[in-house]
């Protein structure tokens, strides 16, 4: 690494949670407004963390602490590393890390609430993490390399890969639990599962769990928006659109069953990726 | 030199093993036992030290060995002839027969004596002995204080623990006969007493279903042992050839590709792949060091020890490509099993056939990056699998059940061997563990192969789900619990901590043992290098992973989550959330058990249809030499 990646990578670290935030409160907001309602400011995500971080330390047992500094920690990480244009198959790897430790962190309690947050969002990670590998398969099929930089140089991936950049579009909406996949919070609360996986971090380690979550909500709108490389831009316009297509689902539909979703996911991700694949060879893209 | 070497490390643990069988006394025989392991270990220390790789090596008894093994063959047989009239398994029997037939006709009328040089020693034999030696020898120390404890357990009258003991040694023996073999015949012999070994370890307890299930495993073993004898003779008799160098010098041909695709089904029998993966599924009735030994660092590791040696033979063949797509699916297949399971052992057992099935899909792929991933998943799965058996087995002697379920706040009853089987666990299925950067590496070897990748990839994301629920429960606990060393025989602990140590350690190290032990070997195999290690960071034509920094993020939370705790005052404990319930801390409160989706996994329906498919796949392998 040289002195520039560094520099990119601590610029990443600071700016991401500031994007992040943002693009929750906007979310937020357009959410209200498709709901009829006024809406909270746009900068609220940054209130609620800010005052979550001055509330009192309570936790059920001591490994609710490290779970979240973990997910915390490797979300930067992976987020630094897609900075520096790392390779994109160890970004998703480190990514899961943390994954695994939010869940434990939620089944190391005892309520049952987190607990079955925590076998749910075991059932959505079944469900986008193989889907997410696959999405780089197929960058793999076009650029011939995992390698982030070698995978921008390639700038139109879009035109390729649109199935493939379909099917990292579910992998969003499944990530960020919207409607219909808001299995393990459930995401508009008061419902049969309180805060699901949340239910038993409180107060600073919430805090902490919310600003990894606008980590990984910014890495995969990155994701998104490297299918148009050559101008990011217009990459980054793509990927908000997603997310606001992701909104408008989330708004439109109620929650399905998990066995539906892993059956749907699963079927969507594989039989779109092996048609685009084969896309590629006819086309004679593939390298 | 090295010749004399690989032959103390050979010959002294069967001879010991036949001392050991006689000794009564526990003090003398854990004495001897302890001399015998050591003297294993100093002795693949030394090969390693001062051997010249590769090489291929003569001895100057050459001639005695060759004719005890000869005779030996028979006596084998005639044994397993008689343990199948004593178990009452006819297909044991049938196999013995089928082997001694033609072994007779193939020794008598087609052999031509001559004397080949007897020991293969190169960067893989290396390796095997060291895992052998080292996680072998640990799980040894780790059954001194286990099978006290077991037979205080069973209510032994008379201790029967010299013949486990000796059988055990016999089994050391054995493993590094196979591994430094030159002579097919002689790896033949070896191979032959691994499946009598285990039949004898699983066997051990005597109970019903130990000897059902060891004879189940004692054929299936055989016909494992009748294929390869069959790949032999074909060999011998089509290409004249009898030893692995030979066969490695040897251009890859029509006549080749038959004799290695009998071998390596062979293989696939003792590694348990489906449709031969009942019989390590049976052998967890055995005690947990037995366990331990077969799913970690013996038996399964010799087949794909044997598969990766012939790897050379089929590379770029049609048939390789089938191989991968063989154990990606036996991959995938046993995952999906694993996930269903709540019963510790049998998680861990399903995980090996897996992780197993991943290594010989690698194998498969045949790219040196791929052949790579394969070498350090045999290393990294050795230690970690090993270390979780002797953790359940700890566990099991503790709370007496081997049931996930039942592990639910087990930090509060033995929180050192949680905190072990947390880290072993961990180092199964997360980065920046080695297994995990060697299946970073296998995926991404495997993507030009759409399929295989795709199988792999689901896999993975199984393996996942499986084992984090796992440790989800182990911690699960609605309060801080007290941190104490729970009490445990010496030996028991000493297993245990050093193998979390050498996992530890192993991870860290990749790059130089990757450097050290695995390139020579992708050298030798005169395969492109692609991969490269410099410290901390491992890079393939395809992409790089950096291992430090994932490691110092890990290191950097724990220290945060540590000072946190050291410092803060202010932390106050809660009750878990039950909706304004009283939190009832007894196992009477509200409880969750982990998804094990039965309405869509059905172990048994499933098995029958994935062994069909299984079976299809090795035809494929068989057509696959014609194409």
């Amino acid at each position: 690494m040289t002195w520039a990646d560094y520099l990119i990578f601590a610029a990443a670290v600071i700016l991401t949670p500031l994007i992040g935030g943002l693009i929750t409160g906007l979310d937020r907001k357009v959410t209200a407004l498709i709901q009829g309602r006024y809406g909270p400011p746009v900068l609220q995500p940054f209130y609620d963390v800010v005052k979550l971080l001055s509330k009192e330390k309570m936790i059920v047992n001591d490994f609710q602490i490290f779970a979240a500094y973990i997910y915390l920690l490797s979300a930067i990480l992976s987020v630094g590393f897609f900075a520096i244009k790392a390779d994109l198959l160890m970004i998703i790897f480190i990514m899961s890390i943390g994954l695994v430790f939010y869940v434990i962190g939620a089944l190391a309690t005892r309520s049952p609430y987190s607990q079955v947050g925590a076998q749910r969002e075991l059932m959505q990670m079944l469900a986008y993490e193989p889907l997410l590998i696959f999405v780089l398969i197929g960058m793999y099929y076009v650029a011939g390399s995992f390698n982030l930089h070698d995978i921008m140089s390639h700038g139109r991936l879009l035109l390729d890969l649109p199935l493939i950049f379909v099917v990292l579009s579910l992998v969003l909406d499944i990530k960020i639990k919207k409607s219909p996949f808001d299995f393990s919070t459930s995401e508009h609360a008061h419902q049969e599962l309180v805060r699901g996986i949340l239910t038993d971090y409180a107060g600073p380690y919430l805090a902490l769990i919310e600003i990894a979550d606008w980590y990984e909500l910014v890495l995969l709108l990155a994701m998104l928006a490297i299918f148009w490389s050559q101008n990011l831009v217009i990459g980054a316009l793509i990927s908000l659109f997603v997310f606001f297509l992701d909104i408008i689902v989330d708004n439109i539909s109620a929650r399905m069953t998990l066995k539906w979703m892993l059956s749907f996911s699963w079927i969507v991700g594989i039989s779109f990726t092996v048609l685009n694949i084969a896309y590629l060879y006819f086309s004679n893209v593939s390298r | 030199m090295a010749s004399d070497l690989v032959l103390i490390s050979i010959i002294v643990p069967i001879v010991m093993s036949l001392i050991t069988i006689t000794i009564g006394k526990a003090v003398v025989r854990k004495t001897f036992v302890s001399a015998t392991l050591l003297i294993v270990f100093l002795s693949s220390l030394a090969i390693f030290k001062t051997a010249n790789l590769p090489t291929v090596v003569g001895t100057s008894y050459y001639g005695i060995i060759d004719k005890l093994i000869k005779v030996g063959d028979y006596v084998l047989l005639l044994y397993t002839l008689y343990v199948s009239f004593k178990v009452k398994e006819p297909k044991i029997a049938i196999f013995s027969i089928l082997q001694i037939l033609p072994l007779a006709y193939f020794e008598l009328f087609v052999l031509k004596e001559q004397e080949v040089r007897a020991f293969y020693i190169d960067n893989l034999s290396i390796i095997m002995n060291l895992v052998v030696s080292i996680v072998g020898s640990i799980i040894a120390l780790y059954a001194f204080g286990y099978m006290d404890h077991h037979e205080k357990e069973e209510k032994l009258v008379k201790s029967r623990q010299s013949r486990f003991f000796a059988v055990i040694l016999l089994f050391f023996g054995a493993m590094n006969g196979i591994i430094f073999s030159n002579n097919l015949m002689w790896l033949y012999f070896f191979w032959e007493i691994t499946s009598l070994s285990s039949f004898l370890l699983i066997s051990h307890d005597k109970t019903e279903v130990a000897i059902k299930n060891a004879s189940r495993a004692l054929w299936i073993n055989m016909f494992g042992g009748f294929s390869l004898l069959v790949g032999i003779i074909i060999l011998y008799k089509y290409t004249g050839m009898i030893t692995l160098d030979a066969v490695l010098k040897s251009d890859t041909s029509y006549i080749l590709l038959i004799p290695v695709s009998f071998m390596v089904l062979g293989a696939f029998t003792k590694s348990a792949q489906m449709p031969f993966q009942s019989w390590l599924l049976g052998a967890m009735v055995a005690p947990t060091p037995v366990s331990a030994l077969l799913h970690s660092s013996t038996m399964v590791k010799a087949a794909i020890y044997l598969i990766l040696r012939l790897a050379p033979t089929f590379r770029g063949t049609t048939l390789s490509g089938f191989i991968a797509l063989y154990g990606a699916f036996t991959f995938i297949a046993t995952s999906i099993l694993a996930l269903s399971q709540s019963n510790g052992k049998k998680i861990l057992a399903y995980s090996t056939i897996a992780n197993l099935g991943l290594m010989i899909s690698s194998i498969g792929i045949n790219t040196s990056s791929a052949i790579t991933a394969a070498i350090l998943l045999l290393i990294f799965h050795a230690v970690s699998k090993a270390l979780l058996f002797l953790c359940v087995g700890t566990i099991e002697q503790n709370i007496g059940s081997r049931d996930i379920e039942d592990m639910k706040g087990l930090i509060t009853k033995m929180p050192v061997t949680t905190i072990i089987t947390f880290i072993g666990i961990l180092s199964l299925m997360i980065a920046p563990f080695g297994m995990l950067l060697s299946k970073w590496m296998a995926i991404e070897a495997a993507s030009r192969n759409l399929l295989v990748a795709l199988l792999l990839i689901l896999g993975s994301a199984i393996t996942v789900m499986y084992y984090t629920r796992w440790i989800g429960n182990i911690l699960s606990e609605g309060h801080n619990s007290k941190f104490f060393v729970e009490k445990q025989p010496s030996t028991v602990r000493f297993a245990l901590y050093s193998l979390v140590t050498i996992a530890i350690v192993l991870s860290l190290a990749v790059t130089q043992l990757f450097n050290a032990i695995v390139k020579p070997e992708i050298n030798m195999l005169k395969m492109s290098i692609s991969v490269k290690a410099a410290a901390g960071y491992m890079e393939s034509n395809l992409g790089g992973f950096s291992i430090y920094p994932v490691f110092f993020a890990i290191g950097l939370a724990v220290m945060l989550a540590f000072l946190t705790i050291k410092n803060s005052r202010d932390i106050v404990e809660t009750k878990p959330y039950e909706a304004g319930l009283n939190y009832d801390d007894s196992n009477n409160g509200y409880d969750v058990k982990n998804y094990y989706l039965p309405s869509i996994i059905n172990e048994e329906k499933m098995t029958k249809y994935m062994n069909y498919i299984s079976l299809i796949l090795i035809l494929a392998i068989f057509g696959g030499i014609l194409l």
